[in-house]
């Protein structure tokens, strides 16, 4: 018979409301056989006691709801960015605040570099630099003849040094639009948006995306996840090619592999009834810890980058209304027709505008094709107005939210997009709650850092770096926050049957924590030190 | 690294963009291409493979994102990304004459451009833009696709109007109207679906210098209207006014415009034949402006123009 193991703990945090609270839980075959005192694996026979996490506390294995695979690729580049950021392998890059620092920094991510490679770095913000913009004259001091490349850490801008504008052959002659310029008319470095950046990235070979499909990529992120506590995380937005979900299969199936993978499948290059019959086909091909049959689907863009769609005013600066990504039209047909061959579907949604044509669209489709407990789930979601919460829990959807984006983006929607009023309710955990919307709420990695617990401190005290409050009302308290994390991320993946509490029958997947979550002041939830983690049975120490 | 542009190759590769919202005949346009009577090899980007529709004893070879045609055109699905499509023509682009990209329902035409712009192995040939002369007037009054839509506008240098008879003549100068008075004055096309020469009229500019007879494809191709619009702060005589539009010797057969009047009324006027309708509006508005449409030769935008100055000034 398998070895049953006692774990010991100073606290077990079940999210199991028959039993919310344990010393013990017994583990068998990856498996949680039993939960509660010192004696809870006794009717089941022979086992011992593991004492190494006797001063920790266990939770259930944080589920992140909504993250990229990209995540573990970055570091193949220097972090240039302004918070500071630890890497897969645990080490802290520390923030670069001004352009001194961000020079230094390159120059010693330069000493590094293998010769002949160009230096391409991740993560700059010139948001948070108070100076001159950074230009291709810094870059310059950090090297002439290395092309050199800063990606802006929201992928839509960069600033490159006098080698690489050569590279793509810009001079002062280039009437590209995205090329900006000194007032001399020269090229000053910084290029905007990717038709302007790509001649650059195609000849020095960047490309994060095919990055994201290697292995190193998937090591990377699931270390990156083990460290914050994660075990089961989703990679929302794949192309899925034959020749990945084999690789896939395969480096998950490992035991040292630390993370459970949900991929969804991109929904928007084909006609929904092939993503349909593609994803159904996919689902039947899920293993323990890759499982497989969701489909991304997406309406808008994004609300910093002013791609988002709002309804009436509209951004607060003026700014012209977003960009369909899908058009409502056809994000209708795709709905529906997911929806009536029971396919599941995570919906990107930013603006409100965007949230209210999938609510008109999942209308019709419940209209059409009634169904119980189909999960759809809105993602981001980031301006909704109680009104569309009502209308989520009459549609039976599940809503994720981008809590983290209130400390990462909240002054700047408070100032610059949404203004003061429509900022209070950015990612209103509290309205989805109060009208029994299910809730996850999740990180976006990279576009913000992985790690449930300061994505539930967003949710808990709702901060800005400014100092501000951002909606009082719409606060949750730390509980609710943390079933947020766990269960109910979980029941966002259909997946609240095997993982996101500790109960007899589910998979040993646990967080190992050094402090109670429930116990430190709300302030201090980011900082409750994670130690590693447990997946399937197998320990994952920091 | 490579220098650039490409040092293999002589001249950077001319790329056309093809916009228009969802439905509007993209795909059918670039059918009537890759089957067309024309001599180029020409590469192009698609999004939706299941629509494009090849007579198969033309097809050379297919796979699963890629058809190969044996008059040297090749058609690819762009799947997720429309970079990665761009990079691999320009891995092989010594086999094309021309790039050929059908952007998205809802793409802004202009952004896909600015790829060939920036690009030094690329060279920016033309955007036309598609519109659906049965749907337009329904997506330009939806609040949530009205500014998508005009922005595709704004992107063009050629208008294909797609979903109308060529001979239907009431119909092209409504439309025309709508356009003029939405600030495009572009050239304008009537593409029908079976039109096999469409590629002469795309390729025109790159042409024009070189080939008069195809500097005249588009002229072929175009309605037989003439368009003139007018902006202005001064107020306008109405007994004036009314003379101006229903004076037969300028053949104005569509009028649209809203006058400030000196009576101190603002009015709505509409003109269709030779039926002439105007109301009171209390909408506010800065001045006057008009825009008016008729068949060529007899409607001559100059002396229209002329007429109204003549008109204003006395």
């Amino acid at each position: 018979m398998a070895d049953t193991v006692v774990y010991r703990a100073s606290r077990v945090i079940t999210m199991d409301p028959t039993l919310p609270e344990a010393t013990h839980v017994a583990v068998r075959d990856g498996r949680i056989l039993a939960v509660g005192g010192a004696d809870c694996a006794a009717p089941w026979g022979d086992f011992r006691v593991d004492d190494r996490y006797r001063g920790a506390v266990l939770m259930p294995g944080l589920v992140e709801g909504h993250a990229h695979m990209m995540t573990g690729a970055m570091w193949n580049y220097a972090y240039a960015g302004h918070q500071d950021r630890v890497d897969p392998d645990g080490r802290t890059w520390e923030g670069l605040a001004d352009i001194d620092s961000v020079m230094a920094g390159l120059k010693r991510a330069l000493a590094s570099l293998p010769a002949g490679k160009p230096l391409i770095a991740w993560g700059f913000d010139p948001i948070f630099l108070p100076t001159e913009r950074l230009n291709r004259r810094h870059l310059d001091e950090v090297s002439t003849d290395r092309p050199i490349v800063v990606m802006h850490s929201n992928f839509h801008l960069m600033t490159v040094n006098s080698a690489a504008l050569a590279v793509a052959g810009y001079d002062r002659n280039t009437n590209a639009v995205g090329v900006a310029r000194f007032a001399n008319g020269e090229p000053n470095g910084e290029l905007q948006e990717m038709a302007a950046m790509f001649p650059l990235m195609r000849r020095l070979g960047v490309d994060f995306r095919a990055l994201a499909r290697g292995e190193s990529a998937m090591r990377g992120f699931a270390n990156s996840a083990m460290r914050v506590g994660v075990t089961t995380s989703t990679d929302l937005l794949n192309e899925l090619p034959e020749e990945d979900i084999a690789k896939l299969a395969a480096v998950t199936a490992r035991d040292d592999f630390q993370l459970r993978v949900v991929p969804a499948l991109n929904g928007m290059t084909q006609a929904p009834e092939d993503v349909a019959r593609r994803a159904t086909d996919l689902r039947k091909r899920s293993t323990d810890k890759l499982r497989l049959g969701a489909v991304k689907l997406m309406a808008d863009g994004s609300i910093q980058g002013y791609t988002g769609r709002l309804k009436w005013p509209g951004y607060v600066t003026g700014h012209p209304n977003g960009i369909w990504n899908t058009p409502p039209d056809r994000l209708k047909d795709q709905i529906v027709c997911l929806h009536r061959e029971g396919v599941q579907m995570h919906i990107h949604v930013n603006g409100d505008e965007a949230s209210e044509a999938a609510l008109d669209a999942m209308e019709e489709a419940q209209a059409r094709y009634p169904r119980f407990d189909h999960r759809h789930t809105l993602q981001h979601c980031q301006m909704a107005d109680d009104s569309q919460f009502r209308r989520m829990a009459a549609l039976g959807l599940c809503v994720n939210l981008f809590a983290n984006h209130i400390w990462y983006f909240g002054d700047q929607h408070y100032e610059l997009t949404m203004g003061p009023d429509r900022a209070m309710r950015l990612d209103a955990c509290g309205s989805a709650l109060r009208h029994g919307v299910p809730l996850a709420i999740h990180s976006d990695s990279p576009i913000t850092p992985i790690g449930p617990l300061h994505v539930a401190w967003c949710a808990v005290n709702r901060l800005t770096p400014g100092g501000r409050v951002l909606g009082e009302n719409q606060k949750i308290s730390v509980e609710a926050a943390l079933r947020a994390i766990t269960l109910g991320a979980a029941f966002t993946l259909k997946l609240d049957g095997e993982i996101g509490s500790i109960e007899t029958g589910k998979r040993a997947d646990f967080a190992v924590l050094e402090a109670d979550p429930l116990a430190v002041p709300p302030l201090e939830l980011k900082d409750v030190p994670v130690l590693g983690t447990v997946v399937g049975g197998h320990h994952f120490p920091i | 690294m490579t220098a650039s542009p490409d040092p293999k190759f002589a001249a950077p590769l001319p790329m056309t963009v093809i916009g228009g919202y969802l439905g509007a005949g993209k795909t059918t346009l670039v059918n009537a291409i890759l089957s067309g009577d024309h001599n180029f090899r020409i590469a192009v980007l698609v999004n939706d493979f299941g629509e494009i529709a090849i007579d198969e004893t033309l097809i050379r070879a297919r796979r699963k994102d890629v058809i190969a045609l044996a008059n040297g055109c090749m058609c690819c699905q762009i799947g997720g990304d429309l970079y990665d499509a761009i990079d691999r023509i320009l891995r092989m682009r010594g086999q094309f004459d021309h790039l050929l990209v059908e952007t998205s329902g809802v793409a802004d035409p202009a952004k896909v451009a600015q790829i060939a712009v920036a690009e030094p192995d690329l060279e920016m040939s033309r955007t036309v833009v598609l519109l659906d002369a049965v749907n337009f007037a329904g997506i330009l009054a939806d609040p949530r696709l009205n500014d998508t839509l005009l922005r595709q506008i704004r992107s063009a240098d050629l208008i294909f109007l797609t979903k109308i008879d060529a001979g239907a003549t009431a119909g092209i100068a409504d439309f025309q109207v709508m356009l003029v008075e939405l600030g495009c004055s572009l050239p304008v096309a009537v593409f029908e679906k079976d039109d096999r020469q469409v590629w002469e009229i795309l390729n025109e500019r790159g042409a024009a210098a070189s080939s008069l007879k195809k500097a005249g494809a588009l002229k072929r191709h175009s309605p037989p209207f003439g368009s003139w619009s007018w902006k202005g702060t001064e107020r306008v005589e109405f007994d004036r006014l009314m003379a101006f539009a229903s004076d037969p010797a300028l053949c104005i057969y569509r009028l649209k415009g809203r006058f400030r009047l000196t009576d101190g009324r603002t009015i709505l006027l509409h003109k269709v034949g030779s039926d002439i309708a105007f109301e009171d509006t209390v909408e506010a508005c800065e001045g006057s402006g008009f825009a008016a449409i008729g068949a060529k030769p007899n409607f001559n935008p100059d002396h229209v123009g002329q007429t109204w100055t003549k008109m204003m000034a006395r």
